[in-house]
């Protein structure tokens, strides 16, 4: 009884016209941040910080919010539209998403993110407050070796992106795996491989690589289409929305990317960009059509979204219930907590939940309006791509240059885009897959250092990797993962290999 | 965005107004203070902090313009300070990366080539077991590790820093090698708390202000802290190193710097207007308010002290073969 | 034969990445593995990828090409005059401030790539970067570099 008046006082609070204000506004900013390359969230929600002094702290956190999950939906559009991701957690959603828009049905992509993004997010909200609780003690339970093996799981997901070759796919992986072992290593505290230049110290930026490879290295290989004539603008097909067809095979990535974003974005560390991956591989096994994954399937699409947007509030299951950070985002949020005065820890729901309910209800208003805001820019957007393309690689490249400008503050992480811009043209030359890349990327330093991790509290015992529940329903799901698609192979072959038989016999 | 830019503006302008210049000829503008961290990080709070409390003790007629300059462990932030030689009009918040770095030898730059104004705040650091943990006191766990030095796993932030220190120095001063310890690196002060909460591992170095919430809700306990007195109040039960008769002490400082070569006139000044601040009661309620420790030192203490603790680390680091930065 | 390139540069940068690991230092502490124990691994891997890689182009069919038409191999020259202009960009970005140098970009692309159109060109490199700039600055509050214009 208590906690249900905790719950309306928080719908009292949101709905608040001041709160209600800094709502919109969060998620307008949100919307800009998620949209341009560079700037993510976490540096946007630390830009403001200093700005929000004197605010309510709930109003205050209530913005600051609003920006995180706002971000989510405005890094759609550039991933779908230009084929560059706004924040690392969009680069999943590129792979089926700028086919779609090359085919002319960027504008049902836009919408079944749109729809995604909302659907996911609402579940999210109702399941932080239902579940937040639990999730968290599910949080607790991932020690280093069930991080690792997450991540041996989630690099099984090479394999959906590898495209025509996988000997590409894994040369792909295998260089992440290079660029991932830049900066100082965690354990020990030296740096390796930095070439002197101290911007690597902190490791090479994700969305550096992200943005080089993709559109920096997408608009050079455009500048040899337009010298061979073959560069037009893309014509948009079939209705501006997604046609029921395609509404009916999203349901189930939305739903379950919804879920599994969720899950991963209660854990600490492991983030948006592991929780769209892991959606993506999710729908490409269940799929009845795998084959039209990374060519433009709309599930393609759901499926990330759909994850990303859970995986934000998944990340304020740690810092409300436990008083911690579990990803860059709620970290900065937590030091806007301790700006304001307020103590974040595991009392915050029993000593503020005026502010801890205000901010979780202004979440689903925060929603919709985000919705309705988006909805309405779908056509304008897919209009965009009727520009000249010249015009078109000009903007590009000018956007992209200002985003990673924005991010490091220094030219360095822009001639450092230029290298990754060329990579990203050899690899389309060479027709080698960038998306294991920023797979290998994004897992490879976690990977690393959770196993140096587990081994060194074992005691250089591997056992550890089987040493619980969790470790050990994650390698039978490793082993589906790797012995599935094989045994699918044979199966299909053996009615050919049968018939082939009983004719020779 | 406007009107919060508008409400912010006319706040500063209602609080800014009034003092005039107590020395002549300075600050004759706003001055530049550059945070070698990101926003909301702990020297980001230490800067904001300042500026408050000089801005509402009025004991600075400027105000401040905060850059946070995160990056590289602060390398950049600090070559950034180095190259602006000579200028008064810029400080620089930093921690004991000022001289760790080039220990280890990511960056030829030190304290000697910044100019020391001051330290101004501490926190300390604490070993925290869980609640139900069977360890009671530190003495439990070093007599273990005399046993076996790779009883215990401890966890910390980040290594090397103050959090690996409070782990290795106690350590050899109870005579063990400190080598053979086993340390695992955590990438956040988050991760490190949920490790410890969820059982992965029975110890952690962490700064203490991390572990208080804990502590307090009953999931945590502190067992030693690296004060080196008696802490004020609730926390006065907490042995410290000294009062388990192990001789260690860690303050792990956040202290304010300027470029090189700037006159001692300004350095003079500093000294007295940081003097008078770490008095009043705006600097003391910023304190309070983010679970901080007073430990002013004025630029020749504060000097000195950097010379000290730089002997002390690269000692250490050499013998673990991480001082990189020294054998060249 | 593009592949079999590719399959020796990845074996290259595998061994130069190996040699760089070799050199890495050890420590005394820290855990067991410590911290040259993966890149080793990866420097393997992508030996092996690389072989991976030389076995795959072997199986190819002659007569399938391998990539996309050699035809397009003209035009790298004007691939690189782009990433080259973009290095004129970066270089001049801190130096003439944001505005300036922005527009001097778009403005050399887009009379190169989109011939004629004046007008349009024009909104471009005029539109684009004051936009961006007041975005950035009013809007979000991020700093872009002011260069030699005093706003």
């Amino acid at each position: 009884m208590e906690t249900l008046n905790a719950i309306l006082g928080g719908f009292a609070v949101a709905a608040q016209p001041m709160n209600l204000f800094f709502v919109f506004l969060g998620a307008v900013m949100g919307t800009v941040i998620g949209m341009l390359p560079g700037i993510g969230p976490a540096a946007g929600i630390a830009l403001l910080l200093p700005v929000t002094f004197g605010m309510e702290p709930v109003s205050a956190l209530i913005m600051l919010a609003g920006i995180y999950y706002g971000a989510m939906y405005g890094n759609t559009a550039s991933a779908i539209l230009i084929n560059t991701p706004g924040t690392a957690s969009a680069a999943m959603t590129t792979v089926d998403g700028y086919p779609l828009a090359k085919s002319g049905r960027g504008g049902a992509a836009l919408a079944i993110a749109a729809i995604a993004s909302f659907i996911a997010g609402t579940m999210g909200i109702i399941i932080l407050s239902l579940l937040a609780v639990p999730f968290a003690t599910f949080a607790l339970r991932f020690g280093p070796a069930e991080y690792f093996m997450l991540m041996a799981f989630s690099l099984t997901a090479v394999s959906a992106l590898t495209g025509k070759s996988p000997a590409k796919g894994a040369i792909s992986a295998v260089l992440g795996l290079m660029v991932a072992s830049i900066g100082i290593d965690l354990q020990s505290g030296q740096a390796r491989f930095t070439m002197g230049i101290p911007e690597f110290l902190d490791g090479v930026g994700l969305l550096v690589v992200i943005v080089g490879l993709f559109a920096v290295g997408e608009c050079l290989r455009n500048v040899e289409k337009w010298f061979e004539g073959t560069l037009q603008p893309i014509p948009i097909r079939g209705k501006l929305w997604f046609t029921r067809d395609e509404w009916n095979r999203s349901v189930g990535p939305i739903t379950r990317g919804g879920l599994i974003g969720f899950a991963v974005g209660v854990l600490p560390g492991a983030g948006g960009t592991i929780a769209t991956i892991l959606a993506y591989a999710t729908e490409q096994k269940l799929s009845k059509r795998p084959e039209k994954f990374g060519t433009g399937a709309v599930e393609g699409v759901a499926a990330p979204e759909a994850a990303n947007n859970g995986s934000t509030c998944g990340a304020f299951v740690p810092l409300l219930t436990l008083g911690v950070p579990g990803s860059g985002v709620t970290a900065v949020l937590l030091g806007a907590f301790i700006m304001y005065g307020i103590q974040p820890g595991p009392m915050l729901f029993q000593n503020r939940p005026d502010l801890v309910w205000g901010l979780i209800n202004s979440m689903y208003i925060g929603n919709i309006m985000l919705l309705v805001l988006n909805l309405p820019m779908i056509p304008l957007f897919a209009k965009m791509l009727y520009a000249p393309p010249g015009v078109l690689l000009a903007i590009i490249l000018g956007i992209a240059s200002v985003g990673i400008y924005s991010v490091g503050g220094s030219t360095t992480s822009l001639y450092v885009l230029i290298f990754f811009g060329a990579a990203g043209y050899l690899f389309r030359r060479l027709e080698i897959p960038a998306p294991p890349l920023i797979l290998a990327l994004v897992l490879g330093g976690i990977m690393e250092q959770s196993f140096r991790q587990a081994m060194t509290i074992s005691g250089g015992n591997p056992k550890v990797f089987v040493g619980s529940t969790i470790c050990i329903i994650l390698l039978a799901m490793i082993v589906v993962a790797v012995v599935m698609p094989l045994l699918m192979s044979r199966l299909r072959a053996l009615p050919g290999r049968v018939a082939a038989r009983s004719g020779s016999g | 965005m406007k009107v919060i830019q508008g409400l912010a503006a006319a706040l500063a302008a209602a609080l800014l107004g009034a003092p005039a210049a107590i020395a002549a000829g300075y600050p004759e503008r706003p001055v530049e203070m550059v945070v070698a961290g990101n926003a909301g990080g702990g020297l980001d709070l230490t800067g904001r902090a300042l500026e408050t409390a000089l801005r509402e003790s009025k004991l600075f007629p400027q105000n401040f313009v905060i850059k946070n300059v995160g990056g590289a462990g602060g390398n950049v932030a600090r070559s950034q300070v180095h190259q602006k030689k000579g200028d008064s009009h810029m400080l620089y918040v930093e921690s004991n990366r000022i001289y760790v770095n080039r220990i280890v030898g990511t960056t030829q730059l030190t304290h000697n080539d910044v100019t020391p104004i001051g330290r101004l705040i501490t926190e300390y650091v604490a070993w925290v077991v869980r609640a139900d943990s069977p360890y009671k006191s530190p003495k439990d766990i070093l007599d273990a590790l005399k046993k076996n030095p790779e009883a215990v796993t401890f966890g910390v932030g980040t290594v090397p820093s103050n959090d690996q220190m409070n782990i290795l120095r106690p350590v050899m001063a109870s005579g063990i090698d400190p080598k053979k310890i086993k340390v695992v690196s955590f990438k956040s002060g988050g991760d490190l708390m949920i490790q410890l909460l969820g059982g992965h591992i029975p110890v952690i170095s962490t700064g203490l202000s991390e572990a208080i919430e804990q502590v307090k809700a009953g999931k945590a306990r502190v067992i030693a802290v690296s004060a080196p007195n008696p802490l004020p109040g609730d926390l006065a039960k907490v042995p410290t190193w000294r009062s388990l008769g192990i001789d260690v002490a860690i303050l792990h400082w956040r202290g304010l710097f300027a470029p090189p070569g700037i006159p001692k006139e300004v350095v003079a000044y500093w000294d007295k207007a940081l003097g008078q601040m770490v008095k009043t009661d705006a600097w003391k309620q910023q304190l309070e308010k983010h679970g901080w420790f007073d430990a002013y030192a004025d630029s020749a203490t504060f000097k000195k002290d950097l010379d000290a603790e730089e002997k002390i680390y690269a000692e250490i680091l050499s013998d673990l073969g991480m001082a990189k930065g020294l054998k060249k | 034969m593009a592949d079999r390139w590719l399959a020796g540069f990845v074996l290259a940068l595998s061994g130069v990445y190996l040699f760089a690991t070799s050199r890495l230092p050890s420590l005394e502490i820290g855990d067991p593995l410590g911290p040259k124990a993966f890149p080793f691994l990866i420097g393997g891997l992508g030996c092996i990828t690389a072989a991976w890689l030389f076995v795959e182009s072997l199986h190819r069919r002659p007569g399938t090409p391998a990539g996309e038409q050699p035809a397009a191999r003209h035009h790298l020259p004007a691939v690189i005059a782009v990433m080259a202009w973009m290095f004129v960009f970066y270089f001049l970005i801190e130096r003439l401030g944001f505005l300036l140098s922005c527009a001097l970009f778009l403005a050399g692309l887009t009379a190169y790539f989109n011939r004629g159109r004046w007008l349009m060109n024009a909104a471009v490199y005029l539109g684009f970067p004051v936009g961006v700039y007041l975005a950035f600055t009013q809007i979000l509050g991020i700093s872009l570099p002011r260069g030699v214009l005093p706003f």
